[in-house]
């Protein structure tokens, strides 16, 4: 509706009424019958208007530094974009590799000291030690020292039974179970003899 | 809008093509011709108003709903949505907290948890369940068949296999099979087997402790579950730069044992020695460190392994030292004796003139052997475990006093050890007591106890008369590090140093000549002890007939010096021989080990001379 107002009002300026009744629209115009309109003006006004400024706008402005300008822009975060992305995504893995060989070496410890563990307890070291040919000791001797420097012998250490093989740890004579608490009499000690 | 004067002949719906405009074309003239489009179509001025009006209120009607709708959505429930939809991606893996370890005083390991995982199969990711089936066959040792029907079944949530290796788990992961997923899933070992294994319990399948310390310290072995939430792909992987948040776990706190793992193993080995015999059913020993009231040892024969306790004997899975009670005969004569120098009743050289036999209500308590009266001093009486002269001092002492001795030793109450299903034992109240109870509570019958109890008595006279209630946790140490001690219980006394001293001097008359356990004596160390010989109940008839003896030998070393208490029970149905020659052997082994192991110095002194029986008897050993 504006627009067919503003086309109007260029060649009249003539009847108030008819801008003002503008909502009428352009069929009310020519009802008011002028017959002969200056009609290249009005088709060519619109025209020369838009085409004959922009035209020179664009010869003082010119548009392209600032097209590349933005293009440039957009280029460039782009690529930072997918620098900052890959970085991320490099660290993300390197973060992986490193909790998966952290995980790797902490599994490897604790395989490691599940072996010392299961080394250690009694009854290994009892079957060890029954393999290897030794027997328990018994009660030992202790020489305590009195003040002056003398010492004086406690205990009744004896001498241990010689195992049925000392070298070769083949031969348990008993099973480990039933050896190991019932034959401590024979203390190993070599104290007893100082 | 003003209103159009309209021709009678005029075509209502197209009022701007009509007349001179028409044949002159204009700036206003329509270029298409006439009636080309809307033929016939045409509204009104007004009718055409109203449209727009209608129209424009439809719109923003519309408009209006949809940014309503819209600001519902981003706004009121927005938070929703976005969570909603994160958590679509986000996946949240538990993370188990490990639990805390169980240790000895030494810090060697009777329970510890290691990583381990459930192998977890999404069925409806799997491509091909059969090929998926053939490829776990083996790593999980598994038959193909079940893995194939599991792998195919409906549902997204499938345990395939469970504690299941790291190794194991390393190598199906480089299968790269799709749908198979690891989950958290600690196992609990227990490297030391069934040395401690009744002491330590066990752990069920929900992790949660069942028996022993496991089950007391649940709370603090436990530790916290975290959680791990990260963002996955559509097929399920993590996204590298989407979100990964840990709730890290925290694990159990370590709980540290005053249990010595070798004495511990020298205690069970000899016991289940004792056991085998043939004539033992059960046998239970308790080694108390005199100076603390600190277990050492603790076992039972049979024992059981805890990580193997779902395929043991349900009734095997306690811990008899503690819950098991049997009446505990001569080895209570120590009680009855302590309560007679503590008055000042008896001295240990008094002398008494002992029947062989003394009437109790309508019953008669005789010695082991009858014998003619004979004069035994105090000591004598101990060494010889009579019954008759311990009757005799009893009645002197009174069954209040006795009962407020027996009580104050820690019988008939829990001694508030942190293990579970502790028992009181059975001590009935003095002024209950008929004619026969009182005269069989002060020789051990007629009253129960459990070998922690009976150790406890025994601590208490060679800890110079002060009891300190057994404890069994030294320490409680939390993953940070940080080290909370059991506060150590108050010690109480009970009988004088003086009365102690006596006492101590009297046991030791009975590992000597003439007393009743030779076999208690460990060479180069004074022992003192008592030896027990107890009618054991038949449980088929409620009455002792048939019942056979629980033996007993409770001692301590060296006996200038104490160190460790040693308390020993033997249940032996279908055998009467005598707590000093079953029960003393293994005494003694027991003890010699925790003395040698611990380089407890030999008693410097030789033992002294006794006076077992008076001054006119022509037979003093």
């Amino acid at each position: 509706m504006t627009r067919a107002t503003a086309r109007v009002t260029p060649p009249s300026g003539r009847t108030a009424s008819t801008v003002r009744a503008g909502t009428a629209g352009p069929r009310t115009t020519p009802r008011t019958g002028f017959r002969t309109p200056p009609r290249p003006e009005l088709r060519l006004l619109p025209g020369i208007t838009t085409a004959g400024r922009g035209a020179p706008r664009l010869l003082r402005h010119p548009r392209a530094p600032f097209v590349l300008l933005i293009v440039a822009m957009l280029v460039g975060t782009t690529l930072g974009l997918l620098v900052l992305n890959t970085a991320i995504a490099v660290d993300s893995l390197k973060a992986t590799q490193l909790r998966t060989a952290n995980a790797e070496r902490a599994q490897e410890v604790q395989r490691l000291e599940q072996k010392v563990v299961d080394g250690n307890t009694p009854e290994e070291i009892a079957r060890a030690a029954d393999a290897a040919g030794m027997i328990p000791a018994g009660s030992a001797g202790f020489l305590v020292l009195d003040p002056d420097g003398g010492s004086v012998l406690r205990g009744t250490p004896e001498p241990a039974a010689v195992p049925d093989s000392p070298d070769t740890p083949a031969t348990p004579q008993a099973p480990a179970t039933s050896q190991a608490p019932a034959a401590p009499e024979a203390p190993a000690t070599s104290r007893a003899g100082d | 809008m003003p209103k159009t004067v309209r021709g009678p002949g005029e075509d209502p719906r197209s009022p701007g093509r009509s007349g001179a405009a028409a044949d002159a074309p204009n700036a206003f003239t329509s270029r298409r011709s006439p009636g080309s489009r809307r033929s016939g179509v045409g509204l009104s001025i007004d009718q055409r108003g109203r449209r727009n009006r209608w129209g424009l209120i439809f719109m923003i009607t519309l408009l209006v709903l949809v940014v309503g709708k819209l600001a519902v959505l981003q706004g009121v429930d927005g938070a929703a949505y976005a969570n909603a939809a994160e958590q679509d991606r986000l996946r949240t893996y538990p993370i188990a907290a490990l639990r805390g370890a169980v240790l000895d005083r030494d810090g060697a390991p009777f329970a510890y948890t290691v990583d381990a995982s459930r192998v977890v199969a999404d069925p409806s990711v799997v491509k091909d369940p059969e090929r998926t089936a053939l490829a776990l066959t083996t790593l999980l040792d598994i038959p193909a068949s079940t893995l194939t029907e599991k792998l195919s079944q409906d549902g997204r949530y499938v345990v395939l296999a469970r504690q299941v290796p790291p190794e194991t788990t390393d190598a199906i992961h480089a299968l790269n099979l799709p749908g198979i997923v690891f989950e958290d899933d600690p196992v609990r070992l227990y490297p030391a087997g069934v040395v401690g294994g009744q002491v330590v319990g066990f752990v069920g399948r929900d992790g949660k402790g069942l028996a022993g310390i496991e089950q007391t310290f649940q709370g603090k072995l436990a530790g916290t579950d975290g959680k791990r939430r990260v963002e996955v792909g559509s097929g399920g992987n993590p996204i590298p730069s989407g979100i990964d948040e840990s709730t890290p776990a925290t694990d159990g706190d370590s709980v540290r044992l005053t249990l010595d793992q070798d004495l511990q193993y020298v205690t069970e080995q000899r016991l289940g020695e004792a056991c085998s015999d043939g004539a033992t059913t059960r046998a239970s020993a308790v080694v108390l460190d005199v100076r603390t009231g600190q277990v050492a040892a603790m076992g039972s024969c049979p024992g059981y392994d805890p990580g193997n306790y779902s395929k043991t004997d349900p009734n095997l899975l306690g811990n008899p030292a503690v819950s098991d009670v049997f009446e505990p005969g001569s080895v209570m004569k120590a009680v009855t004796l302590s309560a007679a120098l503590e008055e000042g009743i008896a001295e240990p050289d008094t002398v008494l003139t002992v029947d062989g036999h003394i009437k109790a209500g309508d019953r008669v308590v005789t010695d082991a052997h009858d014998h003619e009266p004979v004069d035994w001093t105090v000591t004598g009486i101990l060494a010889k475990s009579s019954n008759v002269g311990t009757i005799m001092l009893a009645r002197k002492v009174g069954d209040e006093k006795l009962e407020h001795y027996l009580r104050a030793f820690g019988l008939g109450d829990t001694t508030g050890i942190e293990l579970p299903g502790e028992s009181a034992g059975i001590l009935e109240a003095s002024k209950d007591w008929t004619a026969t109870r009182a005269a069989n509570v002060p020789i051990g019958q007629g009253v129960s106890v459990t070998t922690l109890q009976m150790a406890s008595i025994y601590q208490t006279i060679a800890n110079d008369g002060v009891r300190i209630a057994p404890r069994i946790v030294e320490s409680v140490t939390a993953p940070d590090g940080k080290v909370v001690e059991t506060p150590a219980p108050k010690g109480a006394r009970v009988i004088s140093k003086a009365t102690a001293d006596k006492m101590a001097y009297m046991l030791e008359a009975v590992v000597g000549p003439g007393g009743t356990a030779p076999l208690g004596q460990i060479a180069g160390f004074r022992v003192a002890g008592k030896t027990g010989t107890a009618q054991r109940p038949n449980p088929e008839c409620n009455c002792y007939a048939g019942g056979g003896y629980v033996t007993t030998f409770v001692g301590f070393a060296p006996a200038d010096d104490p160190q460790y208490v040693v308390a020993v029970d033997l249940e032996r149905p279908s055998s009467d021989a005598e707590g000093g020659q079953v029960a003393a052997p293994v005494f003694a082994d027991i003890l010699r080990y925790a003395l040698t192991a611990n380089g407890v110095v030999p008693s410097g002194k030789p033992r002294p001379d006794f006076q077992l029986t008076g001054p006119d008897e022509p037979h003093n050993p």
